[in-house]
């Protein structure tokens, strides 16, 4: 192992409503891999995005080489060998691999053109290097598949011959076999004394690249340790902060009766093909899948979000087709989809109007609406849920993650549904307000609510679920009861493997 | 007290009103006949088509959307409305068929904003429009159409012209079904965030689609309007309040991007440019200079629309 | 064989819908397929089509500018007030075309810094340009022959006029500049992902404006062609031509979303539009009834594209 090519020193970054980084010190040295782990909104991107210039940081500093940084966004950093890979793509839909990978330097003929050839030819090895021969440098990257397009995006990051590289998450959306390779090529790097950040949370991962893990929580680091110095139940506790079986409450009741049963369920897509499952009243049922399983799209099709291919839902028993949300809602389904501001919340409009959008009607049933009564409904919401807020006129987009989400609950509780689906409840939220979403979701199954709950983090579906389902490409491929099932069993199964190692069929 | 006034002045129709206050003052100096009881009373006449076109097609902006034929559909309908007269059929009933051909039309609109931007479809529908006024005219102008039917738009109640009572009645209409009723917190939804709406279980493609509908209704209005105060029908007659309507609705506060703004607003940024083409009549200004003014007016007003938001973004965070 | 489909298939729907056009027409009218109509319709496309080339590069970056048609018909206005005025003639063209890549960088300006919705900052613009040029000329149209005009609406080189050999011209400059260029990546980057850009250090607000500016320098070059075949300035003589230019994009498979298209399909979106117009002229229908006809053909054939195109897609 190398020298440190990189230090960041009590670094604090401050969100509205928040603090996303406090006082966190992390180094890098080259030729190592250095992991960074931690819940939903522990800040590990945030941690990514503060070296690398794309957020200033309100206290601490970044020192690069023994040279204290400063940079003005991604631009400078690139230009001192510092890149990063994304999960969300930084890729161009309608221009070429090589003219992605070669945006801003490409190559010129004399005439001043761009030298497509060469571009074409560089862009081939760079590939080929990557084991991606198969990758057409001339196809426009909105043809590739998702996994094609995070090679792309890889071997961007090469082509800027960095010091260092980030990767944030840069495993979840690819299969097996790509995987591994991109693992051969982060092997290469270090070898040739890059040092490597790696954002994730897949922990079986870790073993296989990781020098070093780094733990956050709440914006805090916990720790930094050897990959060989803790177990994977010492990481979850200290990512959790507490014991497991405190933060995840679950009040022994009764399920009576099937609430919601998919027969056969697809889509056009392909996403979903042939979901088989059902939830009683007073149950919580997790699904465990990988990003791009078929979990979210299922929800949709229930949801009326997307139109059925094929198969059935069934409501308390009876048929239903679920051609619109407007269908779903008025048989009493509710979703907390995955995206809180596209989906969940007119982030311009007042919290009080955001909490009455689904029962307008209920509340309103002679077609006039009355504001104070709008205001009264959604005071109640604030203290019951402990909305913290000036005001219930606020625009929620002045809210931190954990109160906007408190506010979708509020409008699904305000409605009050029979059925509800959480895609991803405590995405990008803080420990707090995760505690009380479960403790509320507990309460909501004593009450008799039928829950679904997607989530990519197991140790939540694990500590919340009555029952699981373990999705993989568009199947159940697993079920099993509490207490049937191990981190490791259902992280098996996720990735379509027998409990051998072996792929299932 | 200090936070009613606050609440004032995070609305953005506040600029606009005092804006128009200013430029009541400004336009006192400038022009001295401006004052007179006369020139407001023409001045509220003048404003009467356009406040009756902008209400309509603030609730369109309003979701996010826009119109842009509410011209041709107002010159559409004023024709087909006289053509209908002098063919004998009763001023009521060509009135109704006036309205349900607007209600096709916003139909037709609202069917096609849901396949195609909205302003690209409103832009296509708007050259349909006016090339179907033309061939109801048959390339020719009507006039001397029948007192009853030019009352509404010369005739008086004491001293307030039908005109300015019709329009005060479609604009408290549309207040009231914006602001206070469960459609109307349903289009601002809609407006501030279509997907979350979607997924709030609202029917948005009626929504929509109704929007349309109501603007194209309200230019049905003004079109009959238009051609009962001109005692006369030509194709090309709404042409010139295409942009303006557009203008009107923008200065009073409604963002383009939807769910902000309402009817209230639009009410000043429609005598706003009433004024302004009232004082520039009064001083002699060439009426092919309005266009520029008014181009001005609506880049301006956008402009510093989204600045004053991203302040209070900035100011907030 | 089997490429052959496969490349059939690729051709965008307009390309079919020009076939059936073609076909009605040739039924209703035996002269329609003549040689001499067939040039016709080149000519009376030229300008429209300059144009379209030039939208086709605001609707890559995911606009529109809708003060294209108006700076066309204020270039026929300025050339003529400053050769009324002494100034001669080539000067006046090329005074003018700075002028229009001028007032593109002026939208460009509005619609990048000020970061608001390209239609609405052109559809005010549009309205500022017309107000110019109806106060230049007072609203009348002012004639101001000249034989440069002859040059390049009447002489040919090939059987085929100049004006057609300037449109191939800028056709090859705007290709060249979309596929060759670091500025037609920018372009292309722009509708694609503004993000990338930023990241790779390209700055979205500069190129954006440099797109602006472009479109009117070509905006401006249609101008002059358009006055060679009217001469005269005329402040209205291009009303519309910047909706029909949207349409003839979108038509040749330029998408509003994404930076996807390019300028070779919107050749056969203008082709499209001009053979409707020239059709309905041979084959005799009322003038009365052709706004309405090609304004309804233009929306159909917008729509069933559109439509096949969100089919396809699922």
């Amino acid at each position: 192992m190398g020298k440190t090519i990189l230090t960041a020193q009590k670094i604090t970054k401050l969100f509205p409503g928040m603090k996303a980084l406090d006082n966190v010190d992390f180094d890098l040295q080259a030729g190592e891999v250095h992991i960074l782990v931690g819940e939903n909104g522990a800040g590990k991107s945030t941690l990514a995005k503060v070296i690398l210039g794309a957020y200033r940081q309100e206290e601490g500093e970044v020192f690069f080489e023994g040279e204290r940084m400063e940079v003005s966004g991604t631009k400078d950093a690139i230009a001192k060998g510092i890149v990063a890979v994304y999960q969300e793509f930084t890729l161009v839909p309608y221009l070429n691999v090589a003219q992605n990978i070669f945006l801003n330097r490409e190559h010129r003929t004399k005439l001043g053109f761009v030298n497509h050839k060469k571009m074409e030819e560089e862009a081939a090895a760079l590939l080929k290097s990557l084991n991606c021969e198969y990758i057409n440098v001339k196809s426009p990257v909105k043809k590739l598949s998702v996994a094609e397009q995070q090679m792309v995006e890889i071997a961007k990051a090469l082509s800027y011959k960095p010091r260092v590289i980030i990767f944030d998450e840069p495993t979840s959306a690819l299969s097996e076999r790509e995987a591994e390779s991109l693992f051969a090529q982060i092997h290469r790097l270090k070898r040739e004394g890059i040092g490597i950040v790696y954002v994730s949370h897949r922990m079986e991962e870790f073993p296989k690249i990781g020098d070093r893990i780094t733990v956050l929580r709440d914006g805090k680091k916990i720790s930094t340790i050897g990959i060989n110095d803790c177990s994977e139940t010492e990481l979850i506790n200290m990512m959790v902060g507490r014991d497991v079986s405190q933060v995840y409450v679950r009040t022994d009741n009764q399920h009576s009766g099937e609430a919601l049963r998919t027969e056969n369920l697809s889509d056009y897509t392909g996403k979903v093909k042939g979901a088989d499952i059902f939830v009683n009243r007073g149950e919580i049922v997790g699904i465990a899948g990988l990003v791009g399983s078929g979990r979210t799209e299922l929800a949709q099709l229930i949801y009326g979000i997307n139109p059925i291919k094929s198969g059935k839902v069934y409501v308390d028993g009876e048929e239903i087709i679920p051609k619109s949300p407007v269908n779903a809602v008025k048989h009493g389904i509710g979703l907390v989809s995955e995206d809180r501001k596209k989906q969940g919340l007119a982030l311009g409009e007042a919290i009080a109007l955001n909490t009455i959008s689904v029962s307008l009607k209920k509340f309103f049933p002679r077609f006039f609406i009355n504001n104070k009564k709008i205001n009264g409904i959604a005071k109640q919401n604030v203290e019951q849920l402990r909305i913290v807020t000036t005001s219930v006129n606020k625009q929620c987009k002045y809210l931190s993650g954990g109160n906007q989400q408190k506010v979708v609950l509020a409008k699904w509780l305000n409605f009050d549904p029979q059925i509800i689906i959480f895609d991803e409840p405590t995405r990008g939220i803080d420990v707090g307000a995760k505690m009380e979403i479960y403790k509320l979701m507990d309460q909501l199954a004593a009450k008799g609510k039928a829950i679904l709950m997607i989530s990519s983090e197991l140790p939540e579906v694990i500590g919340m679920s009555d029952r699981i389902y373990v999705m993989h490409e568009g199947r159940m491929v697993e079920e099993c009861k509490r207490g049937e099932f191990t981190t490791e069993q259902i992280g098996s199964k996720m990735l379509g493997l027998g409990v051998g190692g072996k792929r299932n069929e | 007290m200090t936070k009613f006034i606050e609440e004032i002045k995070r609305s953005k129709s506040f600029y606009s009103l005092l804006g128009l206050i200013g430029l009541i003052i400004i336009s006192s100096i400038i022009a001295p006949n401006f004052r007179s009881i006369n020139n407001m009373i023409t001045i509220l006449r003048q404003a009467s088509v356009l406040l009756i076109l902008s209400s309509g097609l603030t609730a369109v902006l309003l979701t996010g959307g826009m119109d842009l034929s509410v011209g041709a559909t107002a010159g559409l309908i004023g024709c087909i409305c006289a053509q209908l007269i002098k063919a004998g059929v009763p001023i009521p009933g060509a009135f109704m068929i006036g309205i349900l051909i607007g209600a096709f039309v916003g139909f037709i609109n609202g069917t096609l904003a849901g396949i195609l931007p909205s302003f690209i479809a409103t832009y296509a529908t708007n050259w349909v429009l006016s090339g179907l006024a033309i061939i109801v005219m048959n390339g020719a102008v009507i006039y001397d159409l029948p007192k009853n039917f030019t009352q509404l738009g010369v005739g008086y109640v004491g001293p307030i012209p039908v005109l300015v009572i019709m329009a005060a009645i479609i604009v408290i209409i549309l207040y009231v079904l914006l602001q206070k009723t469960t459609y109307g917190r349903q289009v601002y939804s809609y407006g501030s965030n279509a997907e979350a709406a979607r997924y709030s279980g609202m029917p948005v493609k009626k929504i929509m689609k109704s929007t349309f509908m109501i603007c194209s209704i309200c230019a049905g209005i003004a079109g009959m309007v238009i051609t009962a105060r001109l005692n006369a029908a030509d194709a090309a007659m709404g042409e010139a309040y295409g942009l303006q309507t557009v203008a009107a609705v923008v200065i009073g506060g409604t963002s383009m991007l939807g769910g902000e703004g309402g009817v209230g607003g639009t009410v000043i940024g429609a005598l706003i440019l009433t004024i302004i083409v009232n004082v520039m009549n009064l001083k002699g200004v060439s009426s092919f200079a309005q266009p520029m003014v008014v181009g001005i007016v609506i880049i301006g007003m956008v402009l510093f629309d989204i600045n004053t938001k991203r302040r209070q973004e900035k100011a907030a965070n | 064989m089997n490429s052959m489909r496969l490349r059939l298939k690729a051709l965008p729907p307009v390309s079919w819908m020009l076939i059936l056009i073609i076909v009605i027409f040739s039924l209703s009218s035996p002269n329609y397929l003549s040689l001499s109509n067939f040039r016709n319709i080149l000519i009376q496309a030229t300008p429209l089509m300059i144009l379209a080339f030039a939208q086709t590069c605001i609707v890559l970056t995911q606009g529109t500018d809708l003060s294209l048609g108006a700076q066309v018909s204020f270039v026929t206005v300025m050339i003529v007030y400053l050769a009324k005025r002494g100034v001669p003639l080539l000067i006046s063209m090329a005074i003018s075309v700075i002028l229009t890549a001028l007032i593109g960088t002026v939208n460009g300006i509005i619609v990048a810094k000020g970061n608001i919705l390209p239609f609405i900052a052109t559809f005010g613009m549009q309205n500022i340009i017309n107000s110019v040029s109806l106060l230049l000329t007072s609203g009348a149209s002012i004639y101001f022959p000249s034989y440069i005009y002859r040059f390049i609406a009447e002489s040919t080189f090939l059987f085929i006029p100049m004006m057609v050999w300037i449109c191939v011209l800028v056709f090859i400059m705007v290709w060249l500049v979309l596929r060759k260029t670091k500025f037609g990546t920018n372009i292309i980057g722009l509708g694609g992902n503004r993000e990338a850009l930023s990241l790779a250090g390209i700055s979205p607000v500069k190129s954006l404006i440099k797109t602006y500016a472009f479109a009117g320098f070509i905006a401006g070059i249609a101008g002059i062609i358009t006055l060679s075949r009217v001469e005269s300035g005329q402040p209205t003589v291009a009303v519309g031509w910047e909706f029909q230019a949207v349409a003839a994009t979108l038509l040749g498979g330029t998408s509003l979303r994404e930076g996807k298209g390019g300028v070779t399909g919107t050749i056969f979106g203008v082709l499209l539009i001009t053979i409707v117009k020239n059709g309905l002229n041979i084959i005799g229908v009322r003038s009365i009834y052709q706004n309405a006809i090609i304004g309804s053909i233009v929306l159909a054939a917008i729509i069933i594209d559109a439509v096949i195109r969100i089919r396809t897609k699922e």
